[in-house]
């Protein structure tokens, strides 16, 4: 199989099945980042769309200076706060999709994962990221900082915080 | 609290999830080795990994309309779609009009997966 900075590289070249592959790679990965942040089915399903047009269109100028992991949920965080900023100005019109089963239904079953969930809900966004980024994705504390234009400390004072936060919800 | 400990606490996280780099682990062992109560921090730092790497692993992923909106905005206007069979099973085919040409695609769907069967690509100047 063609491995991450391979496949990029194939898709700048207009390889559509390269595309794909990356989408099924990674789809779900960004899914779930967009809906930790903005806790909203609909807009994380948005920021996935736009990531991978932005994907598409952006592939031919990737050059691999990071990993495409770092890449892509950089493009997926910049999808996100566009959208809230069209929310905001209330230039994005609202859409009535076809229902979707709702992911915090599935939290309703476990009750350790509902309490952490809430217990995500009442940390920042900004605070938010950092955690799925380290916990989930696995990042070094350097490739966040860089990735998010942030000073380590701040990535690392932001992290022990949410740590503690967290913590108290599992006691 | 020592200045080593609250350096230490600071790297907890990353010890826990595996992404700290080998230099900087060996510090944190070295430091676990000697403080208990930074053993027993790092003991949270597990638990709050594993219970956050467990919730979200439990968000599903995208509905499959949100790759059939990124094909037809990337590969073009979508001309026809015809599907088949359940959402269990089923098998598709589709026609797209862009700026590289006029792709005809067909697709397998099995439990949730899709993958694609054929593609035939056709510029748009061999079509007219």
């Amino acid at each position: 199989m063609v491995d991450d900075q391979g496949a990029v590289a194939d898709v700048g070249r207009g390889d559509r099945r390269a595309f794909e592959s990356l989408y099924h790679r990674y789809a779900d990965r960004v899914y779930r980042f967009a809906f930790t942040l903005l806790r909203n089915r609909h807009l994380a399903e948005e920021v996935v769309q736009e990531t991978f047009i932005a994907v598409w269109k952006g592939a031919k100028g990737f050059e691999g200076r990071s990993q495409v992991s770092s890449w892509l949920f950089g493009i997926a965080r910049n999808q996100a706060h566009a959208l809230l900023r069209r929310e905001a100005r209330g230039e994005r019109a609202r859409e009535l999709p076809a229902p979707l089963p709702d992911p915090e239904e599935a939290f309703a079953r476990d009750q350790l994962a509902s309490r952490v969930w809430e217990a995500l809900g009442r940390l920042s966004e900004a605070h938010r990221e950092v955690v799925f980024l380290a916990y989930y994705e696995g990042m070094s504390y350097q490739d966040i900082a860089q990735m998010l234009s942030l000073p380590e400390g701040t990535v690392k004072s932001r992290m022990h915080h949410a740590r503690r936060a967290l913590a108290e919800v599992l006691t | 609290m020592r200045q080593d400990c609250t350096e230490t606490r600071e790297l907890l996280t990353w010890y826990a999830s595996g992404g700290l780099a080998p230099s900087e682990q060996g510090t944190v062992l070295a430091h676990l080795g000697a403080c208990e109560a930074c053993r027993l921090e790092l003991a949270e730092a597990l638990r709050v990994a594993r219970a956050v790497r467990s919730t979200v692993r439990q968000i599903p992923g995208p509905p499959r309309r949100a790759l059939a909106h990124v094909l037809a905005n990337t590969e073009g206007v979508p001309i026809a779609e015809i599907e088949m069979g359940s959402s269990l099973a089923g098998v598709s085919l589709g026609m797209s009009a862009g700026e590289r040409g006029l792709p005809i695609r067909g697709r397998l769907r099995l439990l949730g997966r899709e993958v694609e069967i054929f593609r035939v690509s056709r510029s748009l100047s061999a079509a007219v």
